[in-house]
């Protein structure tokens, strides 16, 4: 657990990112902010100096983690949680910003353990100029770059969502269409998952299918068993895969009842 | 019912003729019914019954408690958020008062064997001193069925049941789902509120919530 920043310096006024970077070992992983049916998302807390201001977490696009029947939503390996930062728009160079988390996770394998630490990083403050000439270590840059890959984008491709028998069909088609222009990547869509940012949207255990319908692309999800009415939209993270890799976007639709 | 399953059931209905055919969708109908049931327990429906074995021995069934109210309550003593429950006295003290006013109280373990949670009768009793818990009993269900029947998830997973066997209440034990930082004692405890409105005739608030904690340990 550390804390990294995209930055060697920082000035007044100009944002930059801070991440809190957990590498799990093989075999362990951590939660999504929605950690589906067991787990507890990943908390962290900015202890930042006065005038600083952090903008809500930016969660990477989780995995679907099943075990035993149960499925969870989160992460495994080197898990990149980050966050905008803007500092005050007065802040004398020369001095330093000392920036803290307090972050409490649950890590789980076969068993849970619950782990909590407050990680710190003291940056020196320059010039709003000079931080042109203090960027980040290439390495650290790419790695950020990544981190910001994997964050959900917004879209404005409106979603068809269908309810047939047990099953809700959403027809991605248009976003694909929509996004395959300008995402960074290419090619046929070969995978789609939906991520529903809050319980009780779909049975979350179920599988999730990809159909190439005369309509094009749909995704059936099967909506949850345990409840009378089908949920009133769907709300979450919709992940495209295609040969280039996976892109996340964030999708709000009504679900006819 | 999908292109291809019509188009086999046309092919066997001109095979084996209209009667045939006519049975064989009332076959599926109740593989489709069967399949549902099969899905887990339904709020306002009546629960699932089972029987079971407690740690004493005890031959155990749902069906026994008919006019009481019933509070199924998965649990691992190993899971942490099952130990946060115990150790600030929050799971013993919502057994007892629970208890005393005559609800039926049913731990269930359905770790698998070698699976972290499991216990032998003797550790559960154990337990249930060590810690000074309060169930009715202790359900053992190592093979999971009890489990898989009311599609219990997490440690702790909570059900209530009314006095008349419907499923009242399904989900977290309480709005603290953190598992540092929680504090029990200032949570709102659904159980306790689904319990308190059962009681008083009244309709549960909130009777399905997202149940939180570790996975039940069912293996593989």
């Amino acid at each position: 657990m550390s804390l990294v920043a995209d930055a060697e310096a920082i000035a007044a006024g100009v944002p930059f990112t801070l991440a809190v970077r957990l590498q799990l070992p093989a075999g362990w992983h951590t939660y999504w902010s929605n950690p589906g049916e067991a787990g507890a998302p990943t908390h962290v807390e900015w202890r930042l100096p006065e005038g600083f201001t952090a903008a809500p977490l930016a969660w990477p696009i989780p995995e679907r983690l099943a075990s035993g029947g149960i499925v969870s939503y989160g992460y495994a390996g080197d898990v990149w949680l980050t966050a905008r930062m803007t500092p005050p728009a007065v802040l004398p160079p020369g001095t330093t910003a000392p920036l803290a988390a307090a972050v409490d996770w649950l890590v789980c394998a076969e068993i849970c353990v619950p782990e909590q630490a407050e990680v710190t990083l003291t940056l020196p403050v320059v010039a709003v100029e000079a931080t042109m000439a203090r960027p980040a270590a290439p390495a650290i840059a790419r790695a950020f770059a990544v981190a910001a890959a994997q964050v959900p984008q917004p879209v404005q491709a409106p979603l068809a969502v269908s309810t047939h028998d047990g099953a809700i069909v959403v027809a991605i088609s248009s976003l694909d269409a929509a996004t395959a222009a300008t995402a960074p990547s290419s090619g046929a869509v070969t995978g789609a998952w939906f991520f529903p940012d809050a319980f009780g949207q779909i049975d979350d255990a179920a599988p999730q299918t990809l159909e190439r319908g005369a309509d094009g692309l749909r995704l059936r999800l099967v909506r949850p068993a345990n409840v009378a009415s089908v949920p009133p939209e769907l709300s979450g993270v919709l992940v495209l895969e295609r040969a280039t890799g996976r892109i996340g976007y964030t999708v709000r639709a009504p679900v006819p009842s | 019912m999908s292109i291809q399953r019509a188009g086999i059931l046309r092919m066997t209905a001109e095979r084996f003729g209209w009667v045939a055919f006519a049975a064989v969708v009332a076959v599926l109908v109740m593989l489709a019914n069967a399949r549902m049931a099969a899905a887990g327990p339904v709020l306002g429906q009546p629960a699932p019954p089972f029987t079971a074995t407690d740690s004493n021995g005890k031959t155990v069934s749902l069906t026994d408690f008919r006019g009481k109210v019933v509070v199924l309550d998965w649990t691992n003593h190993e899971c942490p958020f099952v130990q946060r429950h115990y150790e600030s006295g929050n799971m013993q003290a919502l057994q007892k008062a629970a208890t005393a006013d005559g609800v039926i109280w049913l731990s269930i373990v359905s770790s698998a064997p070698k699976e972290q949670g499991n216990v032998t009768p003797a550790e559960a009793n154990k337990l249930t001193v060590s810690r000074g818990a309060a169930p009715t009993a202790v359900l053992l269900d190592p093979m999971g069925t009890i489990g898989h029947l009311y599609n219990a998830k997490t440690t702790p997973h909570m059900f209530v049941i009314d006095a008349a066997g419907i499923l009242v209440y399904m989900g977290a034990i309480d709005d603290q789902p953190r598992n540092t930082g929680a504090n029990p004692a200032a949570a709102h405890n659904y159980v306790r509120e689904a319990l308190a409105a059962t009681k008083s005739g009244q309709p549960v608030a909130t009777p399905l919530t997202q149940s939180y904690g570790c996975s039940v340990k069912y293996g593989t």
